[in-house]
C-alpha cells in the first residue's frame, strides 16, 4: 500500500515533470523548427551597433523573423546581414516548398516596387532592428536585387537604404561641415581693420581743413563768378581776368596743396585694402548662400521629425509604433 | 587451504587511534573449530581490536593471517574477497532500517550469488530458522526486540555459511536468560557447522558457558596478560588480577560481604 | 616550549590537510566504486525510488510555492520600477529571465538541501552509529557505492524536473502579477515564448545537475564523517545544510560565470 502510494506519486513527479518539460521546449523555440523560414540578405555600409543576431525583422511593424547572421564584408567593408524570414506571415499557409517559391516570387515584385530594408530604433535602448518598408524615392533599382547570394544558394538579397538616423545625422553633419569652412573671423577682422582704417583717414584733422579750404575755395569761386556776371564789360574783363589769373593761381595752389596733404595719407593704399575686404566679402556671401540652403534643408528635415514626434510623441521612447498582430 | 595453517594469526599487532595506541605486542592463534574468548575491562579496546581483525580499520603495524593470508597487505578487493568469508554480528544486530528481516538477511545472497529469488528466500527462512525467528522475515527491525535484532544479525552473517565467525557482545543489553538462548545457538552452530568462532565479551557466565580459550586483555599494559582455557586461568594464573576478574564465586562473597546482595 | 610549538603547527597542517583531503578521498572512494553500478544488481531500485519520491515527488508542493511566490515578488519589484518609465512590459524580461537563470535552479537546490543534504546526513550517521557501515564493510560491500549512488542518481534526475515545475510556476507568478499592471495574459504570454528560449531554460536546469551531485556529495560526506553519537548525528545534518549551501552558490557563481563566456 505504502509503496503503490509511492509510486504514485514518483509517476505523477515524473510524468508531469516530462510533459512540462516538453512543453516548455516547445513553446519556447522548438516550435520554430517547424516553421518554413526563407533565408534574406543584405548590406550596411554604415554602422550596425545595437544590431545583433536575433534581432527582430518586421514588415511595417509586424515581427516576421530575425537576424541570423552577422558578418563583415572584407572587401567592401560592408556589414553583411542574413536574416531568417517566416512566409507565413505574408500569405495563406500552403505547402512549404510552394510557400517559399511564392514568397520569393512575391518579394521580386516588391522590391521593384521599392521594398527596402533599413535599420530602426526598437526605443532608448539603442537596440535596432530591421524594418521591410516602401521609401520614396525607390531610386535606381540594384541588380542583384531579389537573386541568390552566389555562394549561399537559397538565401536572397534584399537592398537597404540608410537609416533615417544617418539621413538626419548625416545632412547635419554636412551642413555644419560647410558652416565651418567659413573663415568668419578672418573676415570680421578684416572688414574691422578696413572700418578703423575708414575712420582714421575721415578723422585726421588735415583732411577736415582741406575739405574746409575747398568750402573756402568754391565760395571764392561763387563770389568771382557773380562778380564777373556783374562787371562783364570790356574795361573790367580785362582787369576780371587779371583776377580770374590771381584766383587760379591760388586755386592751383590749393590743388597742391591738397595733392601733397593726400599722399601724405596714402589714401591710394587704404581703398586698395577697403577693395579687397569688398572682395572677400562678396565671396563669402556665395559660400554663406550655399550653406544657408543647406541649413534650410537640415530644418526641413527637424520640421519633418518633429511633425512625426507630435503625431506620436511617444515613439522616441519605445520606437516606431509596431502592429498589433492579427491572429 | 591447508590444515597447518591456523584459522586465524594474530602477530605482534598494534592497534591505535592516530597517536595514542590502545593495544600493542598481540600475538595469538585461533584454531579451526574452536570458540575463542578475547575478554578485558571496559574501554580496554576489545571492540577496536575486533574491528581490526575484521578488517575494517588498518592496524598501525603487525599482521593479521585468515588461512595464512594476509588481510593487512591485501588490496582492497582481496580483503573484500575475505571479508566476505567472515560472518559478523554486531551489537545491536546492525540491521539496515530500511529493509525488512528477511531482506537483511537476503543482502549478501543477492549481492554476491547468482541465486534465484525463489532459492534465496529458501536459504533466508532456513537461517530464520537456524536462529528461532521463523515467520518474522517480513517485520521491520524497529518492530523486533534487541535479542530478536541480534538473532537476525546473527542470521544475516550465518547467509554466505562463513568460515569464521565473530560475536562483538553477543549478551549485552540482554537479560541472563535470553543471554543464556543466544550461548547455546552459539554451541549449537559450533557443533553442527565446526564454525570457527571468535567473541568478544565480559560476561563471565557466557565465557564458561562456551569458550574454549580466552584471552584477557589490560588497560594498563596494553596487552595480553592470560591466554588459555577460563578454568585454567581461574585457577592456575599467575596474575591476581585475572584470577579475580574470573572468580564468579568470589564476587558474589565480596558483594555480600559488602552488602550489595 | 619549541616542541609545543612545532607540534601545534603540525597539528594545524594535519588539520588543513586533513580538511582538503579527506572530502578528496571521499570523492574518490566514490568515484572508484562506479563500475559496480553496472554489475547486476549494482544499483539498488527501491532506494533510488525512496529518494525519488523523498526529494522530488514529495519536494514539488514546497517548490512550486515557493517558485510560484517569487516570481510574484520578482514581478512586484520588477513593475514598481518599469512603471516609473512606462515599461512595465519589460517585467516580463525581468522576471522570465531571472526565474530561467537564477531563481528556479537556486530555489530548487536550497529546497533540496534542507530537505535531502540533511536527510543523507541524518540517515548515514546513524547507520553509523548502528554500526551498520561496519556491517555494509563486513560484508565486503562499499558502503560509498552502496549509500552514495541510489541517492545521487534519484538527485540527478528529480533536481532538473523539479526545476521545470520552479520554473513554470515562477513565471504564472510573474503572470499574475502582470495582470495588475494591465499587461493582459495574453501579452505576457506572448513576450515570454518571444524572448526567453530553449538555451537559456537549458542552461538554467542543466545547474540543477551539478547542485545535486554537490548536495549529494556534501550530505553524504558529512554523514560519513559525523561522529558516532546522536549529537554527532545532529551536528553532521547541520554542517550537511551548511556545506550544501556554500558549495551550491559558489558554484551558481562559477557556471553564471562560465555561462557569461558563452553568451548566456
Amino acid at each position: 500500500m505504502n509503496e503503490r502510494q509511492q509510486n504514485l506519486r514518483i509517476g505523477i513527479f515524473v510524468t508531469i515533470g516530462l510533459l512540462l518539460l516538453v512543453a516548455v521546449l516547445f513553446y519556447l523555440g522548438l516550435s520554430e523548427l517547424f516553421v518554413t523560414k526563407v533565408k534574406l540578405y543584405t548590406y550596411f555600409s554604415e554602422s550596425v551597433q545595437g544590431l545583433t543576431v536575433g534581432s527582430s525583422v518586421k514588415y511595417r511593424g509586424v515581427p516576421v523573423g530575425s537576424v541570423s547572421q552577422l558578418t563583415i564584408s572584407m572587401e567592401s567593408q560592408k556589414v553583411f546581414v542574413i536574416m531568417e524570414i517566416e512566409p507565413r506571415y505574408f500569405g495563406k499557409s500552403m505547402g512549404r516548398d510552394r510557400q517559399s517559391a511564392v514568397f520569393f516570387r512575391q518579394l521580386k515584385k516588391e522590391i521593384e516596387q521599392g521594398l527596402r530594408c533599413r535599420m530602426e530604433f526598437a526605443g532608448i535602448t539603442g537596440m535596432k532592428f530591421i524594418d521591410f518598408d516602401y521609401f520614396s524615392p525607390p531610386g535606381p533599382l540594384p541588380e542583384k536585387a531579389g537573386t541568390a547570394h552566389p555562394e549561399l544558394p537559397g538565401v536572397r538579397y534584399i537592398p537597404s537604404v540608410q537609416s533615417t538616423i544617418k539621413d538626419l545625422s548625416g545632412a547635419l553633419s554636412g551642413s555644419l561641415e560647410r558652416l565651418s569652412r567659413i573663415r568668419f573671423e578672418e573676415i570680421a577682422n578684416e572688414l574691422e581693420r578696413s572700418l578703423s582704417r575708414l575712420s582714421e583717414i575721415l578723422s585726421d584733422p588735415a583732411i577736415r581743413s582741406a575739405i574746409g579750404r575747398i568750402n573756402d575755395a568754391a565760395e571764392n569761386l561763387e563770389v568771382s563768378t557773380s562778380t564777373v556776371a556783374r562787371v562783364f564789360d570790356e574795361r573790367r574783363l580785362t582787369r576780371l581776368l587779371d583776377s580770374l589769373e590771381k584766383d587760379m593761381e591760388v586755386f592751383r595752389l590749393l590743388g597742391e596743396q591738397l595733392s601733397a596733404y593726400t599722399k601724405d595719407m596714402k589714401l591710394p593704399e587704404s581703398a586698395a585694402a577697403f577693395r579687397a575686404a569688398l572682395r572677400n566679402l562678396i565671396e563669402s556671401k556665395e559660400d554663406l548662400g550655399s550653406s544657408l540652403s543647406k541649413f534650410n534643408q537640415t530644418l526641413e528635415s527637424i520640421r519633418m521629425l518633429t511633425d512625426y514626434l507630435s503625431t506620436d510623441p511617444s515613439s522616441i521612447i519605445k520606437g516606431k509604433r509596431e502592429m498589433p498582430v492579427e491572429k | 587451504m591447508s590444515e597447518e595453517h591456523a584459522k586465524l594469526e594474530v602477530k605482534d599487532l598494534v592497534i591505535g587511534y592516530g597517536d595514542r595506541v590502545v593495544l600493542q605486542n598481540l600475538n595469538f592463534q585461533v584454531a579451526a573449530g574452536e570458540i575463542f574468548c578475547i575478554m578485558g575491562g571496559s574501554g580496554c579496546g576489545k571492540s577496536t581490536l575486533l574491528k581490526h581483525i575484521i578488517g575494517l580499520y588498518p592496524p598501525k603495524s603487525g599482521d593479521i593471517l585468515f588461512s595464512g593470508r594476509s588481510i593487512v597487505h591485501a588490496s582492497t578487493e582481496e580483503r573484500q574477497a575475505i571479508m566476505r568469508r567472515f560472518g559478523v554480528t554486531y551489537q545491536g544486530g546492525a540491521l539496515f532500517g530500511s529493509m525488512t528481516v528477511a531482506e537483511n538477511v537476503a543482502l549478501p545472497l543477492t549481492e554476491y550469488t547468482d541465486k534465484s529469488k525463489e532459492e534465496i528466500a529458501e536459504i533466508v527462512r532456513e537461517k530464520l530458522k537456524l536462529v528461532d525467528l521463523d515467520g518474522f522475515g517480513q517485520y521491520m527491525p524497529s518492530e523486533l526486540s534487541g535479542g530478536m535484532c541480534k538473532r537476525a544479525g546473527l542470521a544475516r552473517a550465518l547467509a554466505l555459511n562463513p568460515d569464521l565467525l565473530f560475536f562483538d557482545e553477543p549478551s549485552a543489553g540482554l537479560d541472563p536468560i535470553t543471554s543464556a538462548g543466544l550461548d547455546r545457538l552459539i554451541l549449537s552452530l559450533r557443533d553442527q557447522f565446526n564454525a570457527t568462532v571468535i567473541v568478544v565479551t565480559h560476561e563471565l557466565d557466557s565465557v564458561f558457558a562456551i569458550a574454549d580459550r580466552v584471552i584477557m586483555l589490560d588497560k594498563n599494559t596494553k596487552t595480553i596478560v592470560a591466554d588459555g582455557s577460563p578454568e585454567e586461568l581461574l585457577n592456575n594464573s599467575e596474575n591476581e588480577w585475572v584470577r579475580s576478574f574470573l572468580d564468579r564465586d568470589g564476587l558474589k562473597r565480596r558483594k555480600k560481604k559488602d552488602g550489595l546482595i | 616550549m619549541n616542541g609545543n610549538t612545532d607540534s601545534r603547527i603540525h597539528d594545524f597542517f594535519n588539520g588543513v590537510g586533513s580538511s582538503v583531503l579527506d572530502p578528496v578521498l571521499f570523492i574518490g572512494t566514490v568515484s572508484r566504486q562506479f563500475p559496480s553500478l553496472f554489475r547486476k544488481r549494482g544499483l539498488r531500485k527501491r532506494e533510488l525510488f525512496y529518494y525519488l519520491d523523498l526529494c522530488g515527488a514529495k519536494s514539488i508542493p514546497v517548490v512550486t510555492l515557493i517558485c510560484f511566490l517569487m516570481g510574484a515578488v520578482l514581478g512586484i519589484q520588477a513593475a514598481l520600477q518599469m512603471r516609473k518609465v512606462g515599461t512595465e512590459i519589460f517585467v516580463v524580461d525581468l522576471v522570465g529571465f531571472s526565474v530561467l537563470k537564477e531563481f528556479g535552479p537556486l530555489m530548487v537546490a536550497m529546497i533540496s538541501t534542507g530537505r535531502a543534504a540533511s536527510a543523507f546526513a541524518a540517515e548515514i550517521g546513524t547507520m553509523k552509529v548502528n554500526e551498520e557501515i561496519s556491517a555494509l564493510e563486513t560484508m565486503g560491500i562499499s558502503p560509498a557505492a552502496y549509500l552514495v549512488y541510489p541517492k545521487l542518481l534519484a538527485m540527478l534526475i528529480a533536481m532538473p524536473l523539479l526545476t521545470v515545475f520552479g520554473d513554470v510556476t515562477g513565471i504564472v507568478g510573474g503572470m499574475l502579477v502582470g495582470l495588475s499592471v494591465n499587461i493582459p495574459l495574453q501579452a505576457y504570454w506572448t513576450r515570454t515564448v518571444t524572448i526567453l528560449d530553449p538555451i537559456t531554460f537549458l542552461l538554467g536546469a542543466g545547474k540543477t545537475v551539478v547542485f545535486a551531485v554537490l548536495i549529494t556529495l556534501a550530505g553524504c560526506y558529512c554523514g560519513f564523517k559525523a561522529s558516532s553519537d546522536a549529537q554527532g548525528v545532529g551536528r553532521g545534518a547541520t554542517s550537511a545544510v551548511v556545506l550544501s549551501i556554500f558549495l551550491v552558490v559558489v558554484a551558481d557563481a562559477v557556471i553564471t560565470l562560465l555561462y557569461s563566456f558563452i553568451g548566456y
